[in-house]
């Protein structure tokens, strides 16, 4: 489902102007940093395919600083709505819904859930976990590609000294100014558990019983199935965890159940293995030009370029 | 001094008092299209059927922080064609698979494909290319491919988030200042951030 159409988002005035006249909320500065980890990503990519240089290793510890200045600000949301909030955003209760993934041998995989304060709280919640997951695989990625720059089987970049990251030859035009990186793998935040995220993926996973209660009507599986997509994506990295992948992926096939078709036909793993929909035996629409589901489909044209803006 | 019509009601007749009635209630029809009646009747069901309660109960319709863009249309008495389309699709789309009622869920596709023809009308149309209601048309539409998707794959609804993404960057950040464009943009962002 990944769109890669709405990078803008993060651009200073996307950030800005919309708000003007309205007060952000601690979802929209969640949401603010999402957008600026998404931003990181793109651009971490992008000098990826460099060529490995000085400058190659600068611009990401550029951009592995500006990480962990986000991660700061995400800490801080946080903790600023556990301040403005007169008691406990969630708590835990035992958890009442069953799930395949659970055992009689090993217990449930889950066997507390949480509740919240209230919706929005939940959605705020759920969210900044959501974004955990996001920051662990964006500086999972920036670290990979910063070291990748380390030429490691030099002598001088043992761990324990200041190490002098060799050139690969490139030494002509600016990167024959810089000065060669001193570069110290210690120096490098170690990721984990730093950013926990594990503990988010889990917290998403307890949380979605509140979300799929029948008194959260169609809003609430809809709030939850990102977050959940986000767990079942990382989750796979770790193998200690495959009974909350398990558990995760029934969940999902829930969800399906729960009024959004649309999942039960996106490829990959998210596919969804469920019974089928009891039929309603609907009859096919008619063959009327105008109303052709593909004829209009034919002639949608979104198509950027084809939109004149109008003076 | 001061008295209202129906105070006299209790002085007429019962056939006057029928008859009385009945002349408002004409009159009434004739001010207030039976079509909107229609659509805000279904829509209210809908609201109903997806928001929790708790949820609508905290809903004051001056508030913008916490007001859905979803409720906010509710309470316009006239929409563009594509709007008003497009969510009487998703509301009888809603309430048909509630209630398992397969007239109401195949009148949504109808609905959803008048709703694609109005839309692309609209974006060719200067006055209402960038209008909030042009941008919530998409929105609902989206949505209803989310509830249905009907071609059974995920184009439909990435055409149509995609092209959300390209119209809200065509109107430029300072139009979803608006009470509208505002919790429209609000609602966008949450799910392109995350799907970027």
């Amino acid at each position: 489902m990944k769109t890669g159409c709405s990078t803008y988002l993060s651009d200073p005035e996307w950030i800005e102007l919309p708000w003007k006249g309205h007060t952000k909320t601690s979802l929209d500065q969640v949401i603010d940093i999402s957008a600026a980890l998404a931003r990181l990503l793109i651009e971490g990519t992008e000098i990826e395919r460099l060529e490995a240089t000085p400058s190659r290793f600068y611009a990401t510890t550029e951009l592995v600083d500006r990480g962990w200045k986000l991660e700061t600000k995400l800490r801080q949301i946080f903790k600023d709505l556990e301040k403005s909030h007169r008691g406990p955003l969630y708590w835990p209760e035992f958890s009442t819904e069953d799930n395949p993934a659970d055992s009689v041998e090993l217990g449930k995989v889950f066997p507390v859930s949480y509740r919240f304060a209230e919706l929005p709280i939940a959605h705020t919640c759920m969210l900044y976990w959501t974004t955990v997951i996001l920051l662990w695989a964006v500086m999972s990625k920036l670290y990979t590609i910063l070291l990748s720059a380390v030429d490691l089987n030099q002598p001088a970049c043992r761990s324990d000294v200041n190490s002098q990251v060799e050139g690969n030859g490139a030494a002509e035009g600016k990167d024959a100014q810089l000065p060669q990186p001193q570069f110290d793998t210690n120096r490098l935040l170690p990721l984990e558990p730093r950013v926990d995220v594990i503990s988010a993926s889990r917290n998403i996973c307890q949380s979605l019983e509140y979300f799929m209660q029948d008194s959260m009507k169609s809003l609430g599986p809809q709030v939850a199935v990102i977050p959940l997509m986000a767990v079942l994506e990382t989750l796979p990295a770790f193998p200690g965890c495959k009974r909350e992948l398990d558990w995760a992926k029934a969940a999902f096939a829930n969800i399906n159940r729960k009024g959004m078709r649309l999942m039960r036909y996106l490829d990959g793993e998210f596919k969804y293995n469920g019974p089928p929909e009891p039929s309603l035996d609907l009859e096919p629409p008619p063959s009327d030009p105008q109303a052709g589901e593909s004829e209009v489909r034919d002639t949608w044209n979104w198509s950027g370029s084809d939109l004149v803006p109008w003076e | 001094m001061g008295r209202k019509w129906y105070d006299l009601m209790p002085l007429l007749t019962s056939e006057q008092r029928t008859r009385a009635q009945s002349e408002c209630s004409q009159a009434l029809a004739k001010s207030v299209p039976l079509h909107v009646v229609f659509r805000k009747q279904l829509f209210s069901q809908f609201l109903h059927c997806f928001f929790p309660d708790s949820m609508l109960a905290l809903q004051p319709w001056h508030s913008t922080e916490k007001t859905s863009w979803l409720v906010l249309i509710a309470e316009s008495p006239n929409l563009t064609r594509a709007l008003e389309t497009s969510i009487l699709a998703l509301s009888a789309a809603k309430l048909g698979r509630l209630h398992e009622d397969p007239v109401l869920v195949k009148a949504s596709l109808k609905a959803y494909t008048t709703g694609l023809w109005e839309l692309q009308k609209a974006l060719w149309d200067p006055e209402l290319m960038y209008h909030d209601e042009t941008l919530a048309a998409c929105m609902a539409l989206s949505a209803y491919e989310v509830m249905e998707c009907p071609s059974k794959t995920g184009n439909g609804w990435t055409s149509h988030f995609d092209g959300s993404a390209k119209l809200v960057k065509l109107r430029g950040a300072a139009a979803h200042s608006s009470i509208l464009g505002h919790q429209i943009f609000r609602s966008f962002r949450a799910t392109a951030v995350s799907l970027s």
